[in-house]
């Protein structure tokens, strides 16, 4: 661990308003999530053993580790899918309300016996009028650019179409949170390119808290606000990535930051 | 037993013989050589049938002609007992399906969401299920004698079983993920069984009702033959004891009607219901 600068993020603990490049603030519905001695074990198994984080509201966090290092754990107890052995987690809106969480699967997960709209409206629930409803959908699903595949089926899709769908779905009910499980990888290079700019322009026109799993060090660090490395169940590397949005792909010092993370997700191996 | 074929082996064989369904609802036999191809066989056998018969190569006594058989089909529809039998016999069937298809469903619910409802009845049911329910005649005539009790009691009997299994294998095997999903996204108990758990399990649903439809059949024509007073299996019985070939074989297919039928009705209702499944799109 010794070749593992530790670096704080500036002000994490105190910027509940947190501003994106200092001229996008966070949407009112976006949510600070607060995490105190997060621990999470499967048997005698530690997966998490005790995360202290503080995100706040908008920010785009990516997290990156080796598989098994617990980011997925993570994401899923932030998401309520499983619940903390022991630890604290909190979420605080602006407002006081409940924080609105919405998750997006490495697979879309679509229903395939509904159509793209229909699946789009599942994120809805069922208390919406169904007038207000289809105005949503369309809104949100010209916002993932596949408002003409409305009454497609699902299997009639393409994979990065159909994780369109799923990212439609999880953005119309507009969440305050937004958890990305590994959502690209398992898309091909350039559909992933393309969805990469799709996510930060989403995030930056609703500026939601976005917490993104990934294994992918370029993705993170075109992306995030943040990267955060997880090793054995620890935060072992927390990175400011300042530079403003949106951001291109070959710029010269995020790939330097994108080769200091690699070695710091590789280094605690004893060196590739 | 009845002979069903696989959406998928559907699928590929369509796809092989080049043909062009519609691409979903109900499909409705159009003219062309493709249509027309399959039944180039049967109308084969019926011409040399007819041929046999007429050159006095088979004796009446064994096998009356095709022609014999339509004229039989004729006097009996003018005399009403062909229309009443059919609709008796049609009316067990259905009702017999009603019953044991609703049964069979239900417990497959239950029993594929609800982990004390298996444990209470599964077992019992797979032990039963193994009777052949044919073998329960002699008792259902002391029970019911020949009325409709004891016709109606083997059909749902015999139907139970197939659509109990298919409806519970769905359920169980519905994509664990799909169930997370709805989970996450805030579905009650009842939209994620209506939105999530049902459709994932109809297509199995509706290879227990068409492997139901064909047990339905089979047991109907064994208890009428047995223990009937009306329908087809009595009218065939009946003519038997006069040795009128032609109302017998006109009953076997009477019941080959039927049972094309009720299976066209079925994959129909399959088509429509899983058009959102490629297999049902062309």
């Amino acid at each position: 661990m010794t070749l593992i600068a530790h670096e704080r993020f500036q002000g994490a603990a105190d910027a509940p308003e947190y501003t994106i490049d200092g001229q996008h603030p966070a949407r009112t519905g976006a949510a600070a999530i607060t995490l105190k001695g997060l621990e999470k074990s499967f048997g005698a198994n530690r997966v998490l053993r005790g995360i202290n984080l503080h995100i706040p509201a908008g920010q785009f966090v990516a997290m990156i580790g080796k598989s098994g290092c617990g980011k997925s754990t993570l994401l899923r107890t932030l998401m309520g899918l499983d619940a903390p052995t022991s630890g604290e987690l909190t979420f605080d809106t602006p407002d006081g309300g409940e924080a609105n969480a919405r998750i997006v699967f490495q697979e879309p997960r679509l229903l395939p016996w509904l159509d793209v709209a229909d699946n789009v409206a599942v994120g809805l629930g069922d208390k919406v009028d169904r007038r207000l409803a289809a105005r949503e959908v369309e809104a949100v699903l010209s916002e993932v650019q596949l408002a003409e595949k409305a009454g497609e089926w699902p299997a009639r899709l393409s994979g990065g179409q159909r994780q369109r769908v799923a990212l439609a779905r999880a953005l119309v009910s507009r969440p305050g949170v937004l958890a990305l499980d590994e959502p690209l990888g398992a898309l091909d290079a350039l559909t992933r390119i393309s969805m990469q700019e799709l996510l930060a322009r989403v995030w930056r026109e609703l500026g939601f808290t976005a917490v993104l799993v990934t294994h992918d060090v370029s993705e993170a660090v075109h992306l995030a606000d943040r990267v955060i490395v997880l090793d054995e169940g620890r935060v072992s590397l927390d990175l400011a990535i300042p530079h403003p949005h949106p951001r291109r792909h070959g710029n010269a010092e995020l790939a330097e930051l994108e080769g200091r993370l690699l070695s710091a997700i590789l280094g605690t191996d004893g060196g590739h | 037993m009845s002979t069903f074929d696989t959406p998928i082996g559907r699928a590929l064989t369509e796809r092989t013989a080049g043909r062009t369904a519609p691409k979903l609802g109900f499909r409705l036999p159009a003219p062309g050589r493709d249509r027309l191809l399959p039944y180039l066989v049967p109308l084969a056998i019926i011409a040399a049938w007819q041929l046999g018969c007429s050159l006095g190569w088979i004796s009446s006594r064994i096998m009356p002609s095709p022609a014999d058989v339509a004229v039989a089909f004729w006097s009996t529809t003018l005399s009403g007992q062909l229309p009443h039998d059919i609709l008796v016999s049609a009316g067990r069937a259905f009702a017999g399906l009603v019953v044991g298809g609703a049964i069979g469903f239900l417990l497959g619910i239950a029993n594929g969401v609800s982990k004390l409802s298996e444990q209470l009845t599964d077992t019992t049911l797979q032990m039963l299920r193994t009777i052949p329910h044919l073998a329960m005649i002699p008792l259902v005539i002391l029970w019911f004698g020949i009325g409709e009790e004891s016709k109606l009691f083997l059909t749902w009997l015999g139907v139970l079983f197939p659509v109990y299994l298919n409806t519970y294998h769905g359920v169980r095997n519905v994509d664990r993920d799909l169930i997370e999903m709805g989970r996450v996204y805030g579905m009650s108990n009842w939209t994620l069984f209506r939105k999530v758990v049902f459709p994932g399990a109809l297509p199995s649903i509706f290879v227990g009702l068409r492997y139901a439809l064909g047990i339905m059949w089979l047991t109907l024509i064994v208890s009428e033959s047995i223990a009937a007073s009306s329908g087809i299996g009595h009218m065939a019985n009946n003519a038997r004891e006069f040795m009128m070939t032609d109302v017998v074989v006109l009953a076997l297919v009477i019941y080959a009607l039927l049972g094309k039928l009720a299976d066209v009705v079925a994959r129909s209702l399959e088509r429509r219901a899983l058009r959102w499944n490629p297999v049902y799109q062309k």
